[in-house]
């Protein structure tokens, strides 16, 4: 099971996600979403408006796997890329993540965290990035 | 590694959507359509929806020379700026991401 470091439930949760979704066949389309909520330790819960449902709802009832990137320019300053399955509740979409890549450019795009044990990724966090909150502003 | 599972994707399935992070207001704007990675050693008249490879080669092959990311704080700056090609794409459709539009057709 996937767990979210601190930094990776803050910046997801401050500035929500750019969310890619699938057909069965692999057309793409994506949905770009302000904010959200991370419950537990790999649940990320996004407000939908009526449009974005109607957007990807025919994509998630024939396809739940989707990726997400940290919203705005913060894939940059938050370079993770999170997979996992998803439902639409009501006007939210439930995300339960079960892989974290990191996209940072260089030698460790791609590379996958949470195949590490969580101690790792934390450090791996640490290691890489001071900022654990996301600039506030 | 650097973008060997986005080749692979593309090669086994070549349409993608670009969403454009943009600071500037109202640039909500995703780009979607048959998408290719054009790489160093493809034959010079290697042409993608009108495009030449080696034109394309030519100008961003190695774009981290010609404006080098100087401003990028050492943190999220690649510690090598070794460029493998360049994804093309032609957007065949341009859509708005704006939450209470999100879908509607701006091309």
């Amino acid at each position: 099971m996937s767990q979210l470091t601190p930094r990776m439930k803050n910046w997801i949760e401050y500035f929500g996600g750019h969310i890619g979704t699938a057909t069965k066949k692999g057309f793409p389309t994506t949905i770009v979403v302000e904010t959200a909520k991370v419950e537990g330790i790999n649940i990320i819960k996004f407000p939908l408006t009526d449009a974005q449902i109607n957007h990807i709802k025919d994509n998630i009832s024939e396809n739940p796997q989707v990726a997400i990137g940290p919203g705005g320019l913060n894939c940059v300053r938050a370079p993770y890329q999170l997979k996992g399955t998803a439902k639409i509740n009501g006007k939210e979409l439930t995300v339960e993540v079960n892989e974290i890549y990191c996209t940072k450019p260089g030698p460790e795009a791609g590379k996958r965290l949470d195949v590490m044990p969580y101690g790792e990724v934390e450090e791996f966090d640490q290691s890489h990035w001071k900022d654990l909150t996301p600039p506030k502003g | 590694m650097f973008a060997q599972k986005t080749k692979v994707n593309l090669q086994e399935n070549p349409i993608a959507i670009i969403t454009v992070a943009h600071p500037v207001k109202d640039r909500t704007w995703a780009f979607r359509g048959p998408t290719t990675c054009l790489i160093p050693g493809l034959p010079p008249d290697y042409e993608f929806h009108g495009l030449n490879a080696k034109e394309v080669i030519d100008e961003w092959g190695n774009w981290a020379e010609k404006e080098p990311p100087d401003e990028v704080p050492p943190d999220i700056r690649p510690p090598v700026c070794m460029q493998r090609g360049v994804i093309a794409m032609k957007a065949e459709e341009v859509y708005s991401y704006k939450p209470d539009e999100s879908g509607k057709k701006i091309l």
